[in-house]
Order: C-alpha cells, then structure tokens, then sequence
C-alpha cells in the first residue's frame, strides 16, 4: 500500500547513487532497503529504519547478493527503485521506499 | 538483483552522469524501457534523446546541489 508522497529508490553503488543516498539523509522518517553497505552505513545513523540485506558479501563493491538476498527482495514491494546505469548495463543498489514527505 | 529491483518497485529510476552517454549504444537502451524515468546532469545527444522518448522513458535533467 502506497501512501501519498512515498517514494521507493534504488541506488547503485557509484558516484551518483551514492550521492543520491546523501540526499535521501534528511528524509529521516523514510524506511530504507539496501543490499549496499555503504549506503546502509551512510544512512543508518540517525534514522528510524533502515534494512540490510543479508548474503554474500561482494567486496569489490561492498554489497550483498545471491539467492537469500533475492529472496528477501521478492518478499518485499518499493514504491520507488533508484537504479544506477553504467553503459553497459543497468544495476541496482538501493531501495528506499518512504512513507512521510517532507 | 537489478531484476529483483525492477519486479519488485511501483515507479522505476534510471541514473547515469551525462559521461555515460557515449556508452550507451542505443541496443543497450532496451533495458531502459523497464524505467519510468532517467535522471542525469546534462541532456542527453539527440540519438539517445530519441531512443529514450521512443522507449517512453522520461529524462529529468537535475540541477547541481552543493
């Protein structure tokens, strides 16, 4: 159930993702879902909820995949995917779905 | 995971710096008709600016913040 002004995002672990999710801080009441590490430690401080994605560890690029993983995913429902796109393919890091607009 | 990401969000973001453009072949756009929009910092050549818009993928061009 999506409330009015939720949002759900995914980010990817480069630059510009990266630097969405620093964006994404001042949005404290918003739940944030992540397989990145990073993004879950950038965000984790100071906000209500945020989960992390339990699997393997990719240590190239810090972030949590395999079938546990996708399984946990497929349980869940974003209002909003931010997804980062390289020129070879598009890839997914983060998923931030909110529930309060601010 | 970008599948699991896509199946699983009500509205799906595409972000790329504008340096990605010259990589993005126009076959490789294809995936990019899953998204509802993509975000960069510059607008995109006109090539990709037409693949996009045939694809249905509206571009957002974000102003710099800080």
């Amino acid at each position: 159930m999506t409330k009015p002004g939720a949002q759900a995002i995914a980010l990817d672990v480069g630059a510009t993702t990266y630097w969405l999710a620093g964006l994404l801080a001042e949005r404290r009441r918003a739940k944030i879902f992540t397989n990145r590490l990073r993004i879950a430690a950038r965000l984790g401080e100071g906000r209500d909820e945020v989960y992390l994605l339990g699997g393997r560890l990719r240590g190239d690029e810090m972030s949590v995949s395999g079938p546990s993983a996708v399984e946990q995913f497929e349980a869940l429902w974003f209002d909003v995917a931010f997804l980062g796109v390289s020129g070879s393919r598009p890839r997914a890091s983060l998923i931030i779905p909110s529930t309060t607009r601010r | 995971m970008k599948r699991v990401y896509l199946r699983r969000a009500t509205r799906k973001i595409a972000l790329s710096d504008s340096s990605k453009f010259n990589a993005m072949s126009l076959v490789r756009i294809a995936p990019l008709s899953r998204f509802d929009a993509l975000i960069t910092d510059a607008a995109p050549p006109p090539d990709i600016a037409a693949a996009l818009a045939e694809a249905g993928v509206a571009v957002d061009v974000a102003r710099a913040v800080g």
